[in-house]
């Protein structure tokens, strides 16, 4: 069921915005219709917002937004999360105790108003949200990794490895890497949900994405002065948004072992 | 317990510098408060002149000595856009965002543990059915969405709180059950899965054999796995003080400190924003030595450095 939500949301952010088109056009005659089942007619099974833009569109223009927001922030979260952990906790010493460091300082510091800061004063749009939320959610895949390397440090396989005389760079990479990879993945998925939810939260302030493009958090924002007469469009872009993530919880939660690694980051 | 205060206090001192420093790379190097303050269409000599009046024509290394000079002296001017003391704003925001917090995490302790507590020991398939959907659901609904329903549901349609705004404690009540939700459901998961596993270890065996009832064996498993509840209680708690509530508080119009870090950020108001930053850095220092406090009363294996 999870699988299929999500499934249905990469589809739409793939294919949907060429099989529904005109998410951002204006047509001032079709403003606020209702749904289908509420009034509407199928020229916009969603209905309309306050502009006349069809709520479908926007929802699977939206999709497109948050799921290449999600992970990307996700990737670069993990291409500073794995390494620096990795190696922290193969190595040890000195390295693991500069890292943990930092660790302890991205913790303290609310990244909240990092990213904040960053979207007012130097510019939204989809590649500056991606690297602004992915630097300051590193901090879990570097634990994950720095776990996982303590343990595989002492195993025989890393043992055999440093006997035939590998350099550490290639036992992380050739021995530990693909090793991690199951577990990688499930915290792979809870951080892109961190970081939809991110998107959404920024557009929704508007310090995200802008107009003419949209997103989930765009148009839950926009659609708040018709609150009292059009509840659609404040609460199918919310629905979309909302079963995302719970699509992505409830993926990680099934397959296992997610909850093992959040408890041993307790 | 003496030199953990004075490491805290120093690290608080390291986060602060840095802090102070960040806030003058975004917005005097990387940032560009002069043209994003001013229209597309304005003219170079606009631009000049603007820049001139923020003081943003001066040398850069002369900036950043001003702007630490007067952050050291914890003044930190007048807000751009209500040209009262930025310091005073932050003073009289942050009461209000403490209560939010008090009475959202309140709900979360209040219901979360005793859901999580009932979950964990349930023997019948329904509850636990039951109670992951919601967790699972409360994990999932983003907290501003859950506002916005909320005003839909119960000040739209049925008239019982009011919309937004601050007042009397009808006020308070959507905004703290919208501000509870996500921390609700990490509490019940955290509560039921420690709960648990605590549960299967040998010593509940003990007590179970030696005949004591089983609400005082469960006062026994619930005291071990009170430290990891308690972990993500106060990360929560410390995150809602951090600023997490600007969300929440931009949808009840609640005139909070996250409110103030939105307003602040959005008009590229300087003063106020480097005074929210410091301020929510200093709260959330002092927040995480009061854990730390606790962490030693609750678990005294870590007091003597045995964890």
């Amino acid at each position: 069921m999870a699988s299929a939500i999500l499934g249905l949301m990469i589809f739409a952010a793939v294919f949907g915005p060429t099989l529904v088109p005109d998410a951002g056009r204006i047509t001032l005659r079709d403003r606020l219709i209702e749904p289908v089942g509420f009034g509407g007619t199928w020229k916009h099974p969603l209905g309309t917002d306050g502009l006349g833009r069809d709520i479908l569109a926007g929802i699977v223009a939206g999709a497109r937004v948050s799921l290449a927001v999600g992970f990307g922030a996700a990737i670069v979260a993990a291409l500073i999360g794995v390494p620096l952990g990795l190696i922290a906790g193969y190595r040890g010493g000195r390295i693991d105790r500069a890292i943990g460091w930092l660790v302890d300082f991205q913790l303290a510091f609310p990244a909240l108003l990092t990213v904040l800061m960053i979207a007012a004063y130097v510019q939204a749009g989809i590649v500056p949200l991606i690297l602004t939320i992915g630097v300051v959610s590193w901090i879990l895949f570097a634990r994950f990794a720095r776990a996982f390397a303590l343990s595989a440090r002492e195993s025989d396989y890393v043992a055999a490895a440093q006997l035939a005389g590998s350099s550490t760079f290639k036992i992380l990479r050739r021995h530990l890497l693909p090793n991690m990879l199951s577990p990688f993945l499930l915290l792979m998925l809870l951080q892109v949900s961190g970081a939809v939810l991110g998107e959404a939260g920024l557009s929704f302030l508007g310090l995200g994405i802008t107009r003419p493009e949209t997103s989930w958090g765009l148009m839950i924002a926009d659609g708040r002065e018709f609150l009292r007469t059009a509840w659609w469009v404040v609460v199918l872009p919310g629905a979309a948004l909302s079963i995302t993530i719970l699509a992505l919880h409830e993926i990680s939660r099934t397959s296992g072992g997610a909850i093992g690694i959040l408890e041993s980051e307790a | 317990m003496l030199q953990v205060f004075v490491k805290r206090t120093f690290r608080g001192l390291v986060l602060a510098f840095v802090a102070v420093n960040l806030v003058f790379f975004v917005v005097h190097v990387i940032g560009d408060p002069v043209g994003r303050s001013l229209p597309l269409d304005a003219t170079p000599e606009q631009y000049a002149a603007r820049a001139e009046s923020l003081g943003f024509d001066r040398p850069l290394w002369e900036q950043y000595t001003d702007y630490v000079g007067d952050v050291a002296r914890l003044d930190f001017g007048d807000s751009i856009s209500t040209q009262a003391p930025a310091m005073g704003s932050v003073l009289t925001r942050f009461p209000r965002t403490f209560l939010l917090v008090g009475v959202g995490m309140g709900l979360t302790a209040l219901i979360g543990i005793p859901t999580g507590v009932i979950l964990a020991t349930t023997k019948r398939r329904w509850v636990d059915r039951l109670g992951n959907s919601l967790t699972l659901t409360a994990l999932s609904v983003p907290q501003f969405w859950l506002g916005i329903l909320l005003i839909l549901v119960f000040s739209l349609k049925l008239g019982w709180f009011p919309t937004s705004g601050i007042g009397g404690w009808k006020h308070v009540v959507l905004p703290s059950i919208a501000l509870a939700i996500g921390p609700l459901g990490k509490t019940i998961q955290i509560t039921q899965v420690t709960l648990r596993d605590e549960l299967q270890k040998p010593y509940i065996r003990t007590a179970r054999a030696k005949g004591l009832s089983e609400g005082r064996v469960l006062y026994h498993a619930l005291r071990n796995a009170g430290v990891a509840v308690a972990t993500v209680f106060s990360h929560e708690t410390i995150l809602a003080l951090a600023g997490y509530t600007v969300l929440v508080e931009t949808v009840f119009a609640w005139p909070g400190i996250g409110s103030l870090i939105a307003e602040a950020i959005s008009n590229l108001d300087i003063p106020l924003t480097s005074a929210v930053v410091v301020a929510v850095l200093l709260v959330v220092v002092v927040a995480n030595s009061l854990v730390d406090i606790m962490y030693r009363r609750l678990d005294p294996r870590i007091a003597r450095g045995l964890k």
